[in-house]
């Protein structure tokens, strides 16, 4: 608890960040599902796991600043009945 | 007035649409910290799209179970024996969540082979005589069915049988294809000469996409019929066909391919016809959204995509149920990727009930 308290503090002391802020070194390992299927999807059986040496590309979607923006745009060069 | 600051029509360019979807310098901090503390070395990571995505490129598998909280493993489709590297779940630490749409891959299982394809039964009659034969002998069968939709049916249900296509130097007409499924110029010539004799030298130029390739001596049937059947409604329109492959490793996700390539491109066909297609519930939310946001990205830019949205109507007998088993329509995705369905500013603004319904109804397939 005194660890949080301090992590907090600190964030309100040097970061006004408003709603974005977080603490100076985010807490890594405090992991949450991010999507989980209850079994292996249907016609797919699992080979168990790949070779040692294997690698994998990975990407990385990242949120827009502006969530609704996109769709806005696209609203208003698409509609002609728009009100913009 | 109104038409002086009325955006209609108004299309974005790709650096506009860019800018609209970057993400917050934040978020591009967060994750950056995120991948450092990880050991993710920098020159390993890529940004695209106008930083609203990172490639990490070369990832060990084991730095990438630690990174996602995860066991990736080897999965093989029972029908088609490909195999895919996927996990059934992954994390992020908490504070990443506001901040990432998803990563790829990682839960999402829609084969790259198998396929479903758009409206087979009653269209695919007509070109299926000459798909995959390459001889220019349309079958003779066709004028004795009267279930087989033809070009002429089609131009007269939509009252284009007079119409002949301007600005054809500037419009073209796109479509994609992925994996080694090809259209055979003979089997146009033949199905225009059959359908359309007055458009018996169109042609079409072929795009390859991630090391897509093409044999047209090996044509298959969705291919040629997607490229028979635009070519008889839009000739003389000029025709691309995109054959996209998955990549130098061979097991990228043939949709993303294509969607990364073609938003990266400065000038795009104003129309793009996929023929593909799956049951929405197949893929993961946010991974859906992500693909649904590439599309929207097209739309801003003036591209109208267009897709298959199943053959069997709201869907196949004793098929309509959910993840969980409930009976329900099962939507097609991507064709049920509205814009409404992931932006609730759209869903304020917007006065069509038929959104409303879609939108109801992603949002329900998707909550597993």
């Amino acid at each position: 608890m005194r660890y949080h308290w301090i992590s907090v503090l600190t964030v309100l002391a040097t970061v006004p960040l408003g709603g974005l802020a977080t603490p100076h070194s985010p807490r890594w390992n405090d992991m949450h599902m991010k999507h989980s299927w209850d079994s292996v999807p249907l016609n797919w059986e699992s080979l168990g796991q790949p070779p040692a040496d294997a690698t994998i590309n990975l990407l990385v979607a990242l949120e827009p600043h502006d969530g609704d923006a996109l769709i806005d745009a696209l609203y208003e060069v698409s509609d002609p009945r728009h009100k913009r | 007035m109104p038409l002086l600051w009325c955006r209609y029509g108004a299309h974005l360019s790709k650096e506009q649409v860019a800018t609209l979807v970057a993400p917050h310098p934040h978020t591009l901090g967060l994750v950056n910290s995120w991948l450092e503390h990880y050991g993710v070395p920098s020159a390993s990571v890529s940004v695209a799209h106008g930083g609203s995505v990172l490639t990490l490129t070369g990832v060990p598998v084991s730095q990438a179970n630690n990174l996602l909280g995860t066991s990736y493993q080897l999965y093989r489709h029972a029908e088609t024996n490909e195999t895919i590297l996927r996990t059934l779940s992954y994390a992020l630490p908490a504070v990443l969540h506001r901040h990432v749409q998803t990563v790829v891959p990682t839960t999402c299982f829609v084969s790259p082979l198998v396929q479903q394809l758009t409206p087979r039964k009653r269209s695919g009659g007509a070109a299926a005589g000459l798909a995959g034969v390459a001889s220019g002998e349309p079958v003779t069968v066709l004028s004795s069915r009267d279930d087989i939709i033809t070009p002429s049916y089609l131009r007269w249900l939509y009252s284009t049988s007079a119409y002949r296509p301007t600005a054809t130097d500037k419009n073209k007409l796109g479509i994609v294809g992925y994996l080694r499924d090809y259209p055979s110029p003979a089997d146009l010539a033949a199905f225009m000469l059959r359908y359309r004799s007055d458009a018996a030298d169109a042609t079409y130029t072929v795009v390859p996409v991630n090391s897509g390739g093409y044999d047209p001596r090996k044509p298959g049937i969705e291919a040629n019929v997607d490229i028979q059947y635009a070519e008889a409604m839009a000739y003389p329109t000029p025709h691309i066909f995109y054959s996209t492959g998955r990549g130098p490793s061979g097991r990228e996700d043939r949709y993303l391919s294509w969607l990364l390539y073609i938003i990266e491109q400065p000038s795009i066909p104003q129309t793009i016809s996929i023929s593909y297609g799956e049951d929405e519930n197949k893929y993961p939310q946010g991974h859906a959204m992500f693909v649904c946001s590439l599309y929207a990205k097209l739309g801003a830019r003036g591209v109208s995509v267009l897709f298959g949205s199943g053959d069997d109507g709201v869907g196949k007998n004793k098929n309509c149920v959910d993840s969980s088993g409930k009976v329900q329509f099962v939507p097609f995705f991507p064709a049920s990727c509205k814009c409404d369905n992931f932006s609730s500013a759209c869903e304020h603004t917007s006065t069509s009930t038929g959104g409303g319904s879609v939108l109801t109804t992603f949002r329900r397939s998707l909550g597993h």
